[in-house]
Order: C-alpha cells, then structure tokens, then sequence
C-alpha cells in the first residue's frame, strides 16, 4: 500500500488507471477510468451502501470516509483515491452486528426509507471520532450536508446523541 | 464523462507541483479539495495535479503576520483556536459562512481565493483584513496584495505561473474588532444575496481607521473606499455606522451603473454593514 505522501504519478494505459485504495481494511486494486468518480468506482466494486443521489455535491448520500473525514465521492475522481484510506457504510457494522451508530439510528427510528442513513451514519462516525460528546447544534452542523425528504431531521439527531451516549459509556455498562 | 485526461500526479513537494504547473500550462488542472473542479475538467487538460498531499496545512503566527497555508480547509479555518482569538474570531467565523460539512471538510482556502467566485467567504474577508497572497513560480516567492489577486491578471498567474502557498494577514490587525454579516436563503446556502466583513482600528470609543468588504452583490468582492473614508477619527457609534452604510448603497449603485438588478440586495448590503459596524464598534 502506498503511503500518503508520495504517490507518484499514475498513467492511463488501455483507457484505465490501475489504483490501490484500502477500503474498509483491506487493500483493493481497481481499475478505473481516468474521468470516473470515486463514487462510481465504489459501485461497480459492489460498495452498494455509497448511494447516487444529486450526483453534483448537494445531497451527501454519496458520503464516504476519506482517511477519517467525510467526503463526497461523487466529487472527486476515483484516482484520487490512490493510496489513500477509504471507509464506507459496508466497514461499520453488519446486519447482525450493527455498529453502535447504526443501532441507535434504528432504535430511535431514524430510519424511514433509508437512502440517506449510510451518509448520515458515516457524518456521525466522524463526529463522534473528533468528539465523543457532540451538543445536539454540533450534530445539526455536522449532517447539515446530508438531506433526507422522508424526516425533519429530528430523528437523527436524537440517534446521534444517543449513540453518543452509548459509546461514551465503558463496555459492559447498561445502556 | 468526457475527457482527455492520461495522467494523474501526486507532487510531493510544493517545487515538485510547481514544476509540473509550469512545464504543463493548461494542460493541468490542479486539484486539492475537489469540491468543483473534478466536475468541470477544460478538454485542454490532459494532466490532473492533486496537490492534497503538499505541507501547506499550516496557521501560525509570527511578530509580523499570521500566515494560512493555502491547504488548510475551511473546518480546520473554523476551530483553529488561533483564528478564533484574532481579530473578535471573524476569521474562525465567516470561514464557516456558506457551507455544509463537506464543503468545510473538502474545499481549502486556496480554492477559495483562487477561484473567487463573488459567493465565496475568504476575499472579503481578506481583503478587510489587508491580507497579502504568497506564491512561488519554483525559483522565487511572489507576494501580492489580496485586491491584486481578484484582478483578472492576478487570477491568471496565481492560476497557471504561480502557486498559491499562503496567505498572510497583518499582526496589527489582532487585536482589531471586527465582524461579518451575510444574506442567504439558509445557513448552509452557498449562494448568497450580500456579505460584508467590516474591521475597525479603535481607541476610546474613536475610530481610527477601517475597513469595509461588501461581496455577492458585485461580480467580485470590494473594498468601500467612501464609506471606510466616514470612520476615520469618528465616533463608534449607531449614527456613524448609518452614515457609512448609506456611502455603501450609493457606492454600489454607482457600480451598478443604474441597473435595477439586484436592487434590494444592494440596500441589503447596507444593512448588514451597518450590523456588522454595530457589533464591531461594541466589541
């Protein structure tokens, strides 16, 4: 894997770029068009929790983690990747053991036709990683980026405090 | 989507992106937040140089400027605990005017000033500030007044000659009160109907001097030369900053030459001004 600094230069051959991204923990080799978005990339790689909204950087349904930070992946090229730390909605949690983020979001009811959830999951992840113990402004300012037609929002946040909350507690604490 | 792209480069050091820039011209497009370049690529471009990899994260401050690296991104502008004690914090927050997370998270202050579309926070911002724009062609530094940046030359060859590493704001303007104001349908919304940033240097209730930034409701943002010629060795007071928020609607309706266009965010421009005088003026 390379490292962040240094990447050197990647050149187009037969149409492609060969890329090395860590996604999710594990190093995978891509090939990809020189023109193509991260977020398509993702995709066709079977990173179906990266969802296409607007495709133009207003809706944040394309949200993954880059090196640790939220980012559009519809905005960057898939080459910009490169060398570089990815995290999607797939690298959290699973259906049977869903991460803590994802489990409040559910038991809060968060979740209505769920589109948006990978997103505001991953802003979340973010938030709470820079700071465990966000007031509910911080969380409206951190998924400001991230619009959902099914809610007003309220629900969300309360899924973030409460995932919050949980996580600041030591394991084996009652909930 | 169409392109002509063969190469992406990765420069390690800021000579290395030089370098590249030069020997390439319009064939490269340099990227580093990516927020909107990587959406509209010239058919020129045959190289992208993604410079997100160059040390020039930094904000500090030495006895003569407080410098920001041109990578630093607009969050790391918000919560810089440096920015937040300079000048009444208005840095730290009209760096966050305008924006969601991502465009916090992702866009850079270099691309904010170097493609200084009239919606973006940083110029006026660093125009009221009297900031300086510091680039390098490889060989030598080139440091230019902010305003000469926003002039069509300055966009030119801040745009393919030179880099953009740094802008720097005067240490005299540290402990000078200041504040902004901007119009938008949302907080988060990027375009905006008028923004101001306004600085005042003050002693006992005096003004001594000032500066006045008014942005979106002209093609690129503007110093109001008029109205800042009102502060000085005034009193801080409602009425001075009334009479400078006027100079302000008349300033820019000369520069609207007439035109009816946008007549309700020019008055708008005055009433954030005069706002942003008030709270200056009490801080």
């Amino acid at each position: 894997m390379p490292q962040k600094k240094g990447r050197g230069t990647l050149r187009v051959v037969d149409g492609k770029l060969d890329i090395l991204v860590n996604i999710n923990g594990k190093a995978v080799a891509m090939k990809v068009a020189p023109g193509e978005y991260l977020l398509d990339a993702l995709r066709r790689e079977g990173y179906k929790g990266v969802k296409k909204g607007c495709d133009g950087g207003d809706c944040g349904t394309c949200t993954i983690l880059l090196d640790d930070k939220p980012a559009l992946s519809c905005m960057m090229f898939a080459a910009q990747a490169h060398g570089r730390r990815v995290t999607t909605i797939e690298g959290l949690g699973t259906p049977n053991q869903p991460h803590p983020i994802q489990q409040a979001f559910a038991d809060v009811g968060a979740v209505q036709c769920g589109f948006c959830i990978p997103g505001m999951v991953l802003v979340t992840k973010a938030l709470l990683d820079e700071d465990p113990d966000p007031d509910e402004g911080a969380v409206r300012r951190a998924l400001d980026g991230n619009l959902c037609r099914c809610t007003g929002y309220v629900k969300q946040v309360e899924g973030a405090l409460l995932a919050a909350r949980r996580l600041r507690k030591p394991q084996g604490a009652k909930k | 989507m169409k392109n002509n792209i063969r190469q992406f480069c990765f420069p390690a050091s800021v000579s290395e992106a030089v370098g590249l820039m030069n020997r390439l011209k319009s064939k490269a497009l340099i990227v580093a937040g990516g927020t909107r370049l990587a959406r509209a690529i010239p058919p020129a471009v045959d190289t992208v140089v993604d410079i997100s990899d160059l040390p020039l994260k930094h904000i500090k401050a030495d006895k003569a400027w407080l410098r920001i690296g041109a990578l630093c991104t607009i969050d790391e502008m918000e919560k810089s605990p440096l920015l937040a004690r300079w000048a009444c914090g208005v840095i730290a927050k009209t760096a966050g005017f305008g924006s969601n997370s991502f465009s916090r998270g992702m866009g850079t202050m270099g691309g904010n000033v170097v493609r200084a579309h009239p919606y973006n926070n940083l110029p006026p911002l660093f125009l009221a500030l009297d900031a300086v724009v510091v680039g390098t062609d490889g060989r030598r530094e080139k440091v230019l007044p902010f305003a000469e940046l926003l002039k069509p030359e300055g966009m030119r060859e801040f745009g393919s000659r030179y880099l953009l590493t740094e802008v720097r704001v005067p240490a005299r303007t540290k402990k000078w009160a200041a504040a902004s104001e901007r119009l938008a349908l949302t907080k988060s919304d990027w375009e905006s109907y008028a923004s101001c940033v306004v600085v005042v240097d003050r002693k006992g209730g005096v003004c001594r001097g000032g500066a006045i930034a008014v942005s979106a409701v002209i093609p690129r943002a503007a110093r109001m030369a008029r109205a800042e010629a009102l502060l000085a060795g005034q009193p801080a007071t409602e009425a001075i900053a009334r009479k400078a928020a006027a100079a302000v609607v008349a300033e820019l309706e000369e520069l609207a030459a007439g035109s009816a266009a946008k007549a309700y965010a020019r008055e708008m421009a005055g009433v954030l001004v005069r706002r942003a005088l008030c709270e200056a003026f009490q801080a």
